[in-house]
């Protein structure tokens, strides 16, 4: 706890409350724009930072990080086209709020949910990094695959309205998950002689076209309907009662929030589940859980607030390993990494010893980037939601330009925006065919990981499935699993009596 | 009219802000006036990158010109040699890579076409440190004495994370009648997990496991000498196998590259190797100085390509 005070005295002075201020400010416009995300901005920053001192770069740093997390559930609500997979299931309510007339509502919910998440996120990575982090490493290879095995059948499970559509998006996904490098003898896969596709489809261009090039055809093709509705709620937006967060938002938004904090801050400790799976589980144990189902897709609050805390939370979790044990958690972790040791910090464990006063300096400003977070955030908002009033065929360009730069940077270049393409013409008919998008992109961004702590653990358990009665872990998730598909098949059976039942009753 | 102005626009602001754009430059005496790109054949975060990217800023200063960096990741640092290949050869494009990227990895991939006479080498600066590591709390010290426990514990498990690391396995391995399980680990992050968590008995190492010497003990060093964090510990040589695994990260330039230009990239990778930034930064990486300038660099390159191509014959392995 003095430590902590230190840390503070170090932080609190003008100069990087200012670079704070900056980094969230950066991040968070940077976030606001789609096609881009943290993973650009953070790595862009780097070299700005040669000429600060060690803690206001880091500092500037995780305020970008941070900033651009929650930035990013701006253009998720607002233009359908969530700048990184995990806002994706931001969009899947927050969009249908802001045609609604209901922006600001969505907006400001996503930020407070941003904020909580982080925020408690930040308080565990200081309280219980190191405890937690020898935790995680009990969670090895087989408990992983068992766990990533229930994350796609849990999240499967929620696919819209057909399960077989659904479950064809998701073998698609997977499959497009094992271009590249075969993980244990080297041999090229489905990559048709390019060399570029040796190490597989690149993550973030697919992501982009998918999510938001897509998106933007497929506004296109509407942009006269889209336009004219926005032009009907300029005349009705006047209702306070749309602008603001009420109490009764509050009511369904606390469980989901404290549900979607936990979910993302346990998904960020252990190594090699990301952002995605955190946001997408905390969307549909909200979805699950709820009273209300049936409005989720088509505007419930309470979805923006389990995407958006899930997401937020990872971030600062995903610290714990690089911190405690020196193994980066996230891709933003490794990046972080090198700006560490550029500015003379090993991150690992030595660093409390060698220096604990930058680590708690690190801990004060990453608590002040929350609340200046909080602050910048929503500034931002009454500008960005300005937004909706824009006519489409002049946001159409410009997001499909942004999304070009950021395939641009993430992709090696041209290949990245090739491959952009590709995915927004292949996202584009499957939102005209109603196959679900989000299946696809789950089964893509999980498919590496589950397949290669499949094949570990194989190797582990010496090719003898009955070795995992050892792993306690890897059975309680197996069994979620099966329950999992067990509801899912009487949900569905009880379905389609209904169904019949409707077919039966005009002919009687 | 607008639309083409935007695109320009765009264009130049993409070709403003990364130097990838080629201009045919005035005359050479002024060279750098303009910045030069730093390729590295890596992802921002890695050993490589860090070391890349205060090179950049040390070498800078230095020329007087800004070094940006590209990142152009793949095939293990083989898209960024194939990129340097069709670059225009004026020293506003260069590259940092390891060396084993040009000396090891044409044997193991097929697509990798470029060989190491396709380039001029102004110097290397820093060595890996590749290794055979264990948990910190394993019965034993050394490759011996890790062989005498695997054979008394069939299905030990070795961790690797790419095809060198598999090969060397199969080298130890073969004749001997061991029962080892190779499990597949992505990356040093992805190997450092399986050890500290005690899931593996042995793992393959590019160097990182130095940062983390309570956690993790040398067992054999794959470099042609002994390592600094470990004099005691035999090479994988002494230890009887034919095998080793150098390699350097190497300041490479397009062949065409004028005699005067590399000179001034030489002589600049010289003034960084005394730089104190880059010397406390290449303690904290854990990658040791090794600078060399550009005759003694080409003249290893040539003797790593020979080396590997004897051991890749030797165990039989086929690109792929």
């Amino acid at each position: 706890m003095e430590n902590l005070i230190g840390g503070f005295q170090d932080i609190l002075t003008p100069v990087n409350i200012a670079w704070i201020a900056l980094g969230v400010t950066i991040g968070y416009v940077v976030g606001v724009l789609p096609g881009l995300g943290k993973g650009t901005a953070v790595a862009v920053a780097i070299p700005l930072t040669y000429y600060i001192s060690p803690l206001a770069a880091i500092a500037l740093l995780i305020g970008i990080a941070k900033g651009s997390t929650a930035g990013s559930a701006v253009s998720a609500i607002l233009l359908n086209a969530p700048g990184e997979p995990s806002s994706a299931p931001t969009a899947l309510d927050g969009y249908p709020l802001a045609r609604q007339g209901k922006a600001h509502k969505a907006l400001k919910m996503g930020l407070f949910a941003s904020v909580i998440g982080d925020f408690i996120s930040t308080l565990v990575l200081i309280v219980l990094a190191a405890p937690l982090a020898e935790y995680a490493l009990l969670i090895g290879p087989v408990e992983l695959c068992a766990i990533l095995l229930f994350s796609l059948t849990f999240i499967g499970g929620l696919s819209g309205s057909s399960l077989s559509k659904g479950m064809i998006a998701a073998c698609f996904g997977i499959l497009c998950s094992t271009v590249g490098l075969e993980i244990e003898t080297a041999i090229p896969r489905l990559t048709f002689g390019v060399l570029e596709l040796q190490d597989g489809l690149p993550l973030i261009p697919v992501a982009i076209g998918m999510l938001a090039t897509a998106e933007m055809i497929v506004q296109m093709g509407n942009h006269k309907s889209i336009d004219q509705q926005t032009s009907l709620l300029d005349e009705g937006n006047a209702s306070r009662e749309d602008k603001i967060v009420l109490w009764e938002d509050w009511k369904y938004c606390i469980p989901a929030i404290g549900r979607g904090t936990a979910i993302g801050t346990v998904v960020g400790i252990l190594p090699g589940l990301g952002a995605s799976v955190g946001s997408f589980l905390s969307y549909g144990a909200t979805k699950k859980a709820s009273k209300r189902p049936e409005l989720f897709g088509k505007g419930a609050i309470e979805g923006v607030a389990a995407a958006e805390s899930a997401d937020n939370a990872v971030v600062p979790a995903s610290l714990v390993p690089l911190f405690a044990i020196g193994i980066p958690g996230s891709v933003i972790a490794a990046i972080l990494i090198a700006a560490f040791i550029i500015h003379g910090v090993t991150p690992g464990p030595m660093m409390f010893v060698e220096q604990p006063r930058l680590v708690y300096g690190i801990y004060a400003a990453m608590i002040c980037a929350s609340l200046l977070l909080l602050c910048i955030g929503y500034f931002g908002l009454r500008f960005f939601a300005l937004v909706t009033k824009v006519p489409m065929r002049m946001i159409i360009p410009v997001v499909l330009f942004l999304c070009a730069i950021g395939a641009f940077l993430q992709g090696d270049g041209i290949f990245g925006v090739m491959v952009m393409l590709a995915f927004g013409v292949i996202g584009f008919l499957a939102k005209k065919l109603e196959f679900s998008f989000v299946t696809f992109l789950i089964g893509f961004v999980i498919g590496p990981s589950f397949e290669l702590t499949f094949r570990q653990s194989i190797a582990l358990l010496n090719r003898d499935i009955t070795q995992i009665i050892d792993r306690p872990i890897a059975i309680a998730f197996i069994v979620l699993t099966v329950l999992t598909i067990w509801r899912i098949a009487v949900a569905n059976g009880k379905k389609n009596q209904l169904a019949q039942k409707d077919s039966e009753i005009p002919k009687t | 009219m607008k639309n083409s102005m935007l695109s320009n626009l765009g264009l130049t602001f993409v070709a403003a802000s990364f130097g990838t754009a080629v201009v045919a430059g005035p005359a050479l005496a002024e060279y750098p006036d303009r910045p030069i790109t730093m390729m590295i054949g890596y992802k921002a975060g890695g050993g490589t990158d860090t070391v890349g990217r205060v090179l950049a800023k040390v070498m800078g200063e230095d020329l007087g010109q800004q070094i940006n960096i590209l990142n152009k990741a793949g095939a293990g640092g083989g898209i960024a040699t194939i990129k340097l290949k069709k670059a225009k050869p004026d020293g506003y494009t260069i590259l940092l890579n390891p060396s084993t990227s040009l000396t090891l990895n044409p044997y193991l991939v097929k697509k990798l076409t470029y060989r190491i006479d396709d380039y001029t080498y102004a110097g290397m600066l820093t060595a890996y440190q590749a290794a055979l590591v264990a948990p910190i709390d394993r019965p034993y010290n050394n490759l011996k004495e890790f062989l005498a426990y695997a054979k008394k514990n069939p299905g030990t498990k070795y961790a690797a994370l790419n095809s060198t690391a598999r090969m060397v396995m199969n080298v130890i391995t073969k004749d001997s009648g061991l029962d080892i399980s190779i499990v597949p680990v992505k990356g040093g992050a992805g190997m450092l997990a399986v050890v500290f968590g005690g899931q593996v008995d042995l793992a393959y190492s590019g160097g990182i496991h130095q940062q983390h010497p309570t956690k993790i003990k040398l067992i054999a060093a794959g470099t042609s000498s002994r390592q600094p964090l470990g004099p005691n510990i035999p090479t994988l040589r002494e230890d009887g196998y034919d095998m080793s695994f150098d390699s350097f990260t190497t300041l490479i330039v397009p062949k065409k590259t004028p005699k005067a230009i590399v000179a001034k990239l030489e002589a600049a990778l010289a003034k960084a190797a005394k730089n104190p930034d880059i010397i406390a930064l290449s303690a904290r990486v854990s990658f040791p100085m090794a600078h060399r300038n550009g005759a003694d660099a080409t003249a290893e390159m040539h003797r790593q390509w020979r080396d590997y191509g004897k051991l890749i014959k030797a165990t039989g392995t086929t690109a792929k």
